[in-house]
């Protein structure tokens, strides 16, 4: 498990999907599995790509358009 | 003083009247059909449940059982208080006298779509997502678009007149509505349009502009049973660019060049402020890696027909450049932006001041501020909330947005959001009241700064709408009261909201 | 309950009753923490996709009524036996605790997401303690699965026990015969094992040939789900130590599974009961098919000439995210032409069957039914393809009424395998 910043931590490696950092979660359960955190990202990923097909025909991204670059300060693709 | 602080209570008899109006299934006395109308997503007193929720509810599928369900209130002279999605951020659909509760939900029927002159006729239970699926084999688009646009229903939009995320390029809800139906609160059914009364004619000027009088009154002055609107073609591309900034000076800057852009596809300029970059950086995925040197971000969204966007997106990117702005990468622009169409307030951001999490309700506070007063307001509403966290511990402060507020332009004035998580759980009458007053405080400020108390949601209730008088202060309000006591003589429609309970005053009208 | 399912009734504690109080304080402490998870955000996102709340429009059929009754029974403004009911207006398909923000936006961030469908058996196994006696048709249905062992599913009417000796009795015609017992076991749903055999038979024929060894239990009981579903927690677990059993003494290592409601009670609440070891392997047959077809195991050599749209089952989409393989079959039969609708889209389709729905309330259930027809006829299409036996009997029957073929698609595999030649 590594802190990547106050309060967060990255546990999955091969999700790569921060979380909070369980020290906060004292009056929280935390009861989510893997299996489940994985189901729900992909979930969300392709509900957010549902979301842009039903207001436009066409995403665009800015990279693609100008020469702005693709990844922005900080990330990188994975 | 108010003279309806003990409403009639909804007799057996009332009751019986309901259902011979409307049919026995369609009224709801049981407890579970109470309960779940007592409260919207804004800070509840929960530890006063029982005080708001309705005596009774009901179910109507038309104009005419609206009608007959206003008579009869006037005959036994009980509020009633319409209800759509129950998604409103400032109470209008909770009861604050109990009463019959109005669900318009089951009025969900799609009356006519009209495409050759480009209108749709809804009744208002409908909600807009579930509308542009069905436009959508039609190449047409119904764009009212609040964040709670997966949700939220006709009726309650034009109930709170209602901003849209992309409104700066297709207009708001009051710019997207036609026409309407409306029940008076006396029971009279009328159809109001655009400055006269053709259905499908958007602008005239035949009579007065009643259609605009009837949209944002939260319920108080008639029931919406009928809407006629707007179609635009589906956009056929979208584009959505965030920038990065080393201080919100430079962003508040950025902003002032992009919205006064005069790009026509510009839909909509964002302004994160330093706190609610924070914020970000604490628990959304999408903001935790960004360089602590990143203070502030400006988002954007651009829609229309292909090579606008394509066009509109280099002159875009150029201002934002020339304005110190760094572009912060396709997977977040994409991705952020496709989940402002149901921004998530989710109860797990709230931070006590350990920084333990608990699950804490939303304060959205939604002032409409002129470009120039925005840097001020901004540090007066911190100081506010700062304060209050300080001394109770039980809110928190998630930062604030500046939306651009206008329709078909980015500039003017701006929807001001300070986000505030509250723990009700721990909530008593003590710190109910400290909550009011932080209210209370930032609605002072936002009149201090030439500001309207709310851009989309309304000033219904405690903390807001006691400085109405205030803000309408050259005789708005006045003719307010007037409208009021001329349209609901008994004072039957949401009672006490908007502070309109003062049209009454000097004489004694109950329920 | 008749004297005839009395005297057959097995000892299964969770029969008797206890004071409605206690049982409220007891719920209302074990699901508060996350009722104001709901109750404290209010916002409703999960509305619009709850298939029963598009048919009642009636927001106290939701979970965020489900959820502000516990605020409710906390602060005194409503008791237990006054809300319990509502929680029979829910087939808990899932699709609004996958929708909810606290779990498809961070969710897997916080570890803590929304959990609807459990609050929903909670309470009505609350109700069914406290002896409120308010579902008698789950009552009855419950009590004739222990008498035959088997879900009633012949007699929706009257709710009579089935014959639990005939749980095998659609592998009577088959060309080959099934052993009993066996490291690969092949677990029939009630539904499928009683009414839809056609469906058991094809699944068979499909491992036959595929050259999968298996076998079937000595005596297969109901998985448990659905009395689990129905607020009786106890007599589900008496049903599932059965069937855990049963595949000791077959000594199972895998256990293939063509009904997703059973996969789902499988895979959730037998890890409730029983520790990980003890349990083996669970295979969604879809998933199977798709993996025997991506080696070559199979071939599909007969074309099937139509045009069909295909039906998520709510517990592969919503509750376990599997809604890929069943497209990939589709798109690999020749002479099929496939109109998809997106599993994310289908968030908000369902059946009506589940979550025991289509037996408290069967008008309703058929509501949803006839929508979920009616959606697919807009389509143009032939058919409606699903892979749930359970969603199967009410489709077909709206089905019948719109004009659109109801399909399954395990059968269609078989078909396009050549297998019914
Ligand atoms: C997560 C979230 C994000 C949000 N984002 C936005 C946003 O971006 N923009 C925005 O504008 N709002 C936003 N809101 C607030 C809310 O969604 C809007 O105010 C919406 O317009 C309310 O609609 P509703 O259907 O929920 O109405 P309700 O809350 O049920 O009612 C709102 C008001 O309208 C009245 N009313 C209801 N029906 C009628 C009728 N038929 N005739 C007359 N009056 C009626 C009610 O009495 C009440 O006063 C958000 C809310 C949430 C929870
Ligand atoms: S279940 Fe989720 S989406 Fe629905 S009201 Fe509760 S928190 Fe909101
Ligand atoms: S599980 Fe399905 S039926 Fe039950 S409340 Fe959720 S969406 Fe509705």
């Amino acid at each position: 498990m590594k802190q990547v910043r106050k309060g967060v931590v990255l546990r999955r490696e091969d999700l790569h999907v921060f979380e909070v950092d369980p020290a906060l979660m004292t009056r929280v359960p935390q009861d989510v599995t893997d299996a489940e955190q994985t189901r729900i990202v992909r979930n969300r990923w392709e509900y957010l790509d549902w979301m842009h097909r039903h207001f436009a025909h066409n995403t665009l991204l800015l990279s693609a358009v100008t020469e702005a670059p693709a990844h922005g300060p900080g990330q990188s693709a994975h | 003083m108010a003279t309806l602080t003990v409403p009639n209570p909804v007799t057996d008899k009332a009751i019986a009247a309901l259902e011979q109006a409307i049919g026995k299934e369609k009224v709801l006395t049981d407890v579970g059909a109470r309960v779940a109308r007592t409260r919207v997503p804004a800070p509840f007193p929960v530890h006063r449940f029982a005080e708001h929720m309705p005596d009774v509810v009901v179910l109507p599928e038309s104009a005419e059982e609206v009608s007959a369900i206003l008579r009869i209130a006037n005959q036994y002279r009980v509020p009633v208080v319409p209800r759509a999605g129950g998604t409103g951020l400032a109470d209008g659909a909770v009861p604050l006298h109990k009463g019959i509760l109005l669900d318009i939900k089951k009025m969900n029927k799609i009356l006519e779509l009209d495409l050759v002159n480009r209108t749709v006729t809804v009744q208002p239970g409908l909600n807009m997502l579930k509308l542009n699926e069905y436009l959508a084999p039609y190449g047409v688009f119904y764009p009212d678009d609040p964040a709670s646009y997966p949700v939220s229903i006709i009726g309650g939009r034009i109930g709170t007149s209602g901003w849209s995320l992309i409104g700066s390029r297709y207009g708001h809800t009051r710019d997207l509505v036609i026409s309407l139906q409306v029940v008076l609160p006396t029971g009279e059914i009328v159809r109001l349009s655009d400055g006269g009364g053709a259905p499908k004619v958007r602008k005239a000027s035949t009579g007065y502009n009643l259609k605009q009088l009837f949209i944002g009154t939260q319920g108080t002055l008639g029931v919406v049973t009928e809407a006629t609107l707007e179609l635009f073609p589906k956009p056929e591309a979208e584009l959505a660019a965030f920038f990065g900034y080393e201080s919100f000076e430079a962003a508040y800057r950025s902003t002032g060049a992009l919205s006064t852009s005069g790009l026509g596809t510009l839909a909509a300029v964002i302004l994160f402020d330093e706190r609610k970059v924070e914020y970000l950086r604490r628990d959304d995925e999408a903001y935790i890696p960004l360089p602590e040197r990143i203070k502030a971000v400006v988002a954007t969204a651009l829609y229309g027909v292909e090579e606008e966007v394509r066009a509109a997106a280099n002159r875009l990117f150029k201002i934002a450049r020339e304005t110190d702005g760094e572009y912060l990468g396709d997977e977040l622009s994409a991705g952020d932006w496709a989940s402002r169409h149901d921004r998530y307030a989710t109860p797990l951001h709230g931070r006590l001041p350990d920084g333990t999490v608990v699950p804490m309700s939303w304060h959205c506070e939604d002032a409409a501020i002129i470009y120039s007063e925005l840097p001020a307001i901004k540090q007066k509403w911190h100081e506010i909330t700062d304060r209050y966290i300080q001394k109770y511990g039980i809110f928190d402060n998630w930062g604030m947005f500046f939306y651009s507020n206008n329709p078909y332009k980015g500039w003017g004035d701006y929807l001001v959001e300070i986000d505030i998580g509250i723990w009700e759980q721990a909530l008593n009458e003590e710190t109910w009241q400290a909550w009011v007053n932080l209210k209370r405080e930032i609605t002072r400020a936002t009149l201090e700064h030439q500001g309207s108390i709310s851009a989309c949601h309304g000033a219904c209730r405690e903390g807001d709408a006691e400085f109405i008088p205030v803000e309408m202060a050259e005789g708005g309000f006045e003719l307010m009261k007037r409208i009021k006591r001329l349209l609901d003589p008994n004072n039957i429609l949401n009672p006490s909201k908007n502070f309109l309970h003062l049209a009454y005053a000097d004489e004694e009208v109950t329920p | 309950m008749s004297d005839e399912i009395r005297a057959a009734m097995p000892e299964v504690s969770g029969n008797g009753h206890q004071d409605v109080r206690e049982v409220e304080s007891e719920f209302v402490r074990g699901h508060l923490l996350q009722a104001y998870g709901c109750f404290s955000s209010g916002h409703k996102f999960c509305r619009e996709v709850c298939p029963v709340y598009q048919v009642t429009r009636n927001e106290q059929h939701t979970p965020t009524a489900f959820h502000a009754n516990v605020v409710a029974m906390e602060k005194g403004a409503a008791r237990l036996e006054e809300v319990a009911d509502n929680y029979s207006y829910c087939t808990l398909c899932g699709g609004c605790e996958l929708r909810c923000p606290n779990t498809l936006f961070v969710g897997d961030f916080y570890r803590n997401r929304t959990r609807t469908v459990k609050l929903v058996q909670d309470m009505r196994a609350a109700a069914n303690k406290a002896g409120l006696g308010l579902w008698p048709r789950w009552q009855r249905w419950v009590e004739a699965t222990m008498v035959g062992k088997n879900e009633p599913v012949l007699d929706y009417e009257q709710i009579r026990p089935v014959d639990p000796n005939r749980v095998a009795d659609w592998a009577k015609d088959l060309p080959f015969e099934i052993p009993r017992g066996g490291e690969n076991i092949l677990f029939v749903d009630c539904e499928a094992a009683y009414y839809r055999t056609s469906l058991p038979k094809a699944v068979a024929k499909i491992l036959h040939a595929a050259g999968v060894p298996f076998g079937l239990m000595y005596e297969q009981w109901c998985c448990g789900g659905p009395s689990l579903e129905m607020g009786y927690p106890d007599h589900a677990r008496y049903l599932a130590e059965h069937n855990v059993a049963d595949w000791k003494k077959a000594g199972a290592k895998r256990v293939f599974v063509l009904d997703p409601h059973d996969y789902i009670s499988f895979v959730d609440m037998y890890p409730q009961f029983f520790p990980e070891e003890e349990l083996p392997e669970f295979v969604f047959m879809i998933d199977f098919v798709a993996e025997l077809l991506d080696q070559g195991k199979i071939q599909f050599v007969k074309p099937i000439e139509k045009t069909v749209t295909y039906h998520d089952p709510c517990r592969m989409n919503k509750r376990l995210g599997k809604w890929e393989a069943p497209r990939k079959i589709l798109r690999a039969i020749p002479g099929l032409t496939f109109i998809d609708v997106d599993h994310v889209t289908q968030w908000a389709y369902c059946s009506g069957a589940g979550g025991g729905f289509a037996v408290e309330h069967p008008d309703l259930a058929k509501k949803i039914a006839d929508l979920r027809i009616a959606r697919a006829k807009e389509l143009n299409v032939e058919a409606l393809v699903s892979a749930c036996p359970w969603s199967e009997r009410p489709l077909t029957s709206s089905g019948r009424e719109q004009q659109l073929e109801v399909l399954d698609l395990l059968e269609m595999v078989a078909e396009a395998m050549g297998l019914n030649d």
